[in-house]
């Protein structure tokens, strides 16, 4: 009668983590969806941090990694070593988006820590961050020809890279 | 002797066996209970799509689309704002105190009905956090 | 270039604690008790440096280290410096394993009979070793960044409260002190069960029985101060996840008391088992981002499986013991009517509440995971179903108290209890005042029990146990007080307007500015009833720009009155939450003689 105890103990215990690593497992589901599959929306007078009108080609031709960062945001100083490696190899053009930051303190953050994106857009309300559907800092999207193919919300790393982005190269 | 033993070891395995019956029967009520009571989580999207229960009540998620909040003229504490999921939005009408969290372009979660008009209908507004903390200029009152 | 590393002294102070705990979990395996011991003092002053440190570096607002830059800023006060420490997920672990690994050496220190602290020591050791290893694996807080930020992210501004700054620290060390309490049953039911170990259980039961109680407490307090929704409980899945355990303890200290029974002592070492892994389980549950919450640390995967093995590993560890254990299984069932027979009943309805509450927790998850379908539990659920299984646990200490007496006495006070309650009822015919009124009545004769027996000189013992039952009685009482009869109202007022709102008089006096180092704001001034002023502020952060709502309360013996500053609008006007809410005052002094009485059972076990 132990036995049968132990026995019924071991069935639920056996549920039991079958359940959790199931739901570990899980992506959450999050009521904000990805923009995956969308097409990058239309650019009009966004300038960069020096005041440069960008030029809309060159968003939309070949791959395109569009990183969300501040100079406020912790977790982006965290991902910025590995944009800069990233930025090295590969053929990617990145392109950072500063997200309601300040002027000085933006420039001051790459002079500081490395310049790893082709420009960046200086988006200071987070209108056109808006527009795609960002949530917060740091995200990241990877576009090929214009089409938004993967969506990151969080921190980018080897691990994460390797998992999600790396099957569109 | 050895009969009796059985005939006790017996009886404690019914008695293991009645007592998990019993605990199986508390947990179906407690499941009917929990049934009674489910708040379903949707977003814009999932509402039109037709596919979810929305006559009863439910919780409505998604972001406050940037201008529209409104309030509604000469009613005190009406106010309308759209709830998008970057595919689909919905009109939500609230009256009542908005709480500090709310602001547009942020994250929502809005418990109500959803009205013919295919408006939302919210009870009750519980903004949520943002994961990441935005230092925002500091704005005045007006 | 900004690059990430690990911190030398943080990560050697560490992985010496990890390495340590390891060697004395194996030392006591080898009976090598003496050098254990020896050990346990070393580990707790290595932790004890490594957290200085930590502190240290929050102090000088060092934001070199991840961990400061993530949850300090420079403006912080200097005792929120110092909460931030625990403020996020890798602090609050550190702090965790700082008081398991002082628990212990107090233990150590203080018990003098070898057989009984050494046999605890081996589990208590393998606890440490496990979380140690998550922590220097998987939650390390000490990493550098080559390039610091210049400020800070600034602490959660939730959390900038003293009652929330201490909140979860107390809950932690209710979760650690059941930890302790656990290793000493274990050590008994891998052993044997002596008179002297059940009284190191008895203390140790009663140490983590407080401060778990303390802690849920003020997290009701802070929520209801604080937060300002006029609520002290949410049925959330986070203060459910630390209610389990509370429930799960609750039921163990009873069960102590009668463990001389074969079958209480089955049932008193299950239960410690499940104490202790659904503590365990609480922090799993809320640190693995399974769950959506308002309290939810974010989220990381590779957490939750690594506490999912913890988990699975204690639990596991702990049924074998239990199973293999010679004590467990004997004895019968306890005769009908008797103390134990109703103490067995007690532990049952404790434990379907537990159920109860575990499903409603674990519903959403289950079927987010199952039916990919996102919900929620409503609050009706919780309380439709525990309140009468809550009356059905007073009613039966009440009843308990009549055991004594004889035949006829007895008899015919259960029957008027019976007739009087469902009088009762049938004067009133509607269902939410019956647990009301049930709850009143059991108030009342237990009441009149407590009186009569100090007017009959009876034992402090005795005087106590009623002492500590009826104000559980008090508690929920007052609490479905305020559940029939609160009411709230949204309006739009301007200044100098006065209005009648829910039979009080409300005047709206004036608005006026206020500025602090690290928040500007501005405050209201109501007046109800020409006699209660009510100043509500609403505040801007200076660094993370967060607006808050101080709820502005005003608390009498029977309702409080609550004010909630809204937005303001164009023609200057406000918009206003005005509340009233009952019993309040009256659940947090039941609590309270609750928490006295719990205190006061520990310490006559000491004396």
């Amino acid at each position: 009668m132990k036995r049968l105890l132990f026995l019924i103990f071991l069935g639920f215990f056996a549920g039991f983590i079958y359940f959790f690593s199931l739901s570990l497992s899980k992506p959450k589901l999050s009521d904000i969806t990805l923009q995956e599959g969308k097409m990058l929306p239309s650019i009009q007078e966004l300038v960069d941090l020096n005041g440069d009108i960008i030029d809309e080609r060159s968003l939309s031709n070949g791959k395109v990694l569009l990183n969300v960062w501040a100079s406020w945001c912790i977790t982006c100083l965290v991902e910025h070593p590995f944009l800069s490696k990233l930025s090295k190899g590969e053929d990617l053009i990145i392109i950072g988006i500063n997200y309601k930051d300040d002027l000085s303190k933006a420039k001051n953050y790459l002079d500081e820590n490395g310049d790893p994106y082709k420009f960046s857009i200086f988006d200071y309300k987070g209108y056109y961050a808006l527009k795609l559907g960002v949530t917060g800092a740091p995200e990241t999207f990877l576009v090929i020809d214009g089409k938004i193919v993967k969506h990151r919300i969080g921190e980018i790393n080897q691990k994460v890279w390797n998992d999600e982005f790396k099957v569109f190269f | 002797m050895r009969n009796m033993i059985r005939r006790n070891r017996a009886n404690k395995i019914y008695l293991i066996l009645l007592s998990l019956a019993s605990v199986a029967l508390i947990v179906f009520f407690i499941i009917k209970a929990l049934e009674k009571n489910i708040d379903l989580y949707l977003t814009p999207t999932q509402i039109f799509s037709g596919e979810y229960n929305t006559v009863q009540k439910f919780k409505l998620g998604g972001m406050v689309e940037k201008g529209s909040l409104q309030r509604v003229e000469g009613e005190d504490l009406v106010v309308t704002f759209t709830v998008t999921d970057f595919q689909n939005s919905i009109d939500v009408v609230y009256v009542g105190v908005l709480p500090n969290l709310f602001k547009e372009n942020s994250g929502v979660v809005a418990s109500g009905y959803l009205t013919e008009g295919n408006a939302f209908w919210a009870v009750e507004i519980l903004a949520k956090h943002d994961e990441n903390y935005m230092p925002v200029k500091l704005e005045s009152y007006d | 270039m900004t690059d990430i590393s690990v911190d030398f002294v943080g990560n050697a102070l560490l992985w010496g604690a990890t390495i340590g705990s390891f060697l004395g979990a194996f030392l006591s395996f080898l009976h090598k008790h003496e050098l254990a011991r020896r050990l346990i003092f070393l580990i707790s002053v290595v932790l004890l440096t490594a957290s200085a440190y930590l502190v240290i570096q929050f102090l000088n607002d060092n934001f070199s280290f991840l961990y400061v830059a993530q949850n300090s800023n420079v403006l912080l006060p200097v005792y929120y410096k110092i909460s931030a420490f625990w403020g996020a997920h890798e602090g609050s672990f550190l702090l965790m394993i700082v008081l398991l690994s002082l628990s212990i050496t107090f233990s150590n220190y203080f018990i003098r009979n070898k057989n009984q602290i050494m046999q605890s020591n081996f589990y208590a050791l393998s606890i440490l070793f496990l979380y140690l290893l998550f922590i220097v694996t998987a939650s390390n807080p000490f990493y550098i960044l080559s390039n610091p930020p210049i400020n800070g992210a600034d602490l959660n501004p939730l959390l900038q409260d003293p009652l929330l700054a201490i909140h979860p620290p107390l809950i932690f060390s209710g979760y650690v002190f059941y930890a302790v309490t656990f290793c000493f049953v274990m050590s008994g039911a891998s052993g044997v069960f002596s008179k002297e170990l059940f009284s190191i259980i008895k203390v140790w039961s009663s140490i983590s029985w407080f401060t778990l109680t303390l802690g849920i407490l003020l997290g009701s307090i802070w929520a209801y101060y604080e937060l300002g929704w006029g609520g002290y409980w949410f049925w959330d899945p986070v203060e459910n996840v630390s209610l389990m355990p509370w429930i799960a303890g609750t039921a163990f200290s009873h069960s102590l008391i009668y463990s001389r029974t074969k079958i209480m002592l089955s049932w008193m070492v299950f239960l410690s088992i499940i104490t202790f892994l659904l503590s365990v389980f609480g922090s799993f549950i809320v640190r693995s981002g399974i769950l959506n919450s308002v309290h939810s640390f974010a989220a990381d995967p590779d957490r939750g499986i690594f506490l999912l093995g913890i988990l699975s590993i204690f639990t596991l560890a702990s049924f074998i013991v239990f199973f293999r254990s010679k004590d467990i299984f004997k004895g019968n069932w306890p005769k009908f009517g008797s103390i134990n027979y109703l103490l067995l009943l007690n532990n049952i309805l404790l434990m379907t509440i537990l159920l109860i509450i575990l499903l409603g927790t674990l519903y959403p998850i289950f079927t987010e995971v199952i039916f990919e379908s996102k919900l929620s539990i409503g609050p009706n659920y919780f309380s439709e179903l525990i309140t009468p299984l809550t009356i059905a646990l007073i009613g039966l200490f009440t009843f308990e108290q009549f055991l004594r007496l004889k035949g006829k006495v007895f008899f015919l006070s259960a029957l008027s209890l019976v007739v009087l309650s469902t009088g009762v009822y049938f004067f009133f015919e509607q269902m939410i005042f019956l647990s009301l009124i049930t709850a009143g009545v059991l108030c009342i004769v237990l009441f009149f029990n407590l009186f009569i027996s100090i007017l009959n000189h009876q034992t402090s013992l005795r005087m106590h146990k009623l002492f500590g039952h009826l104000s559980v009685a008090a508690l929920t009482f007052s609490v479905l007080f305020n559940h029939n009869f609160s009411e709230s109202v949204d309006i739009k007022v301007s200044e100098g307007d006065q209005m009648n709102l829910l039979n009080s008089k409300i005047f709206f006096e004036k608005v006026e500015i206020v500025t602090d180092s690290n928040f500007n704001g501005v405050r209201a001034k109501f007046v109800i009833d020409e006699e209660y002023p009510l100043l509500p502020e609403k505040r801007v952060y200076k660094v993370g720009g967060q607006i808050t709502s101080e709820t502005a309360v005003n608390s009498t013996l029977l309702k409080d009155y609550l004010i909630v500053l809204g937005d303001r609008f164009q023609d200057g006007s406000w918009s206003v939450t005005f509340s009233k809410k009952y019993g309040i005052l009256m659940i947090w002094m039941s609590s309270f003689a609750l928490l006295l009485s719990i205190f006061y059972g520990g310490l006559r076990r000491q004396l």
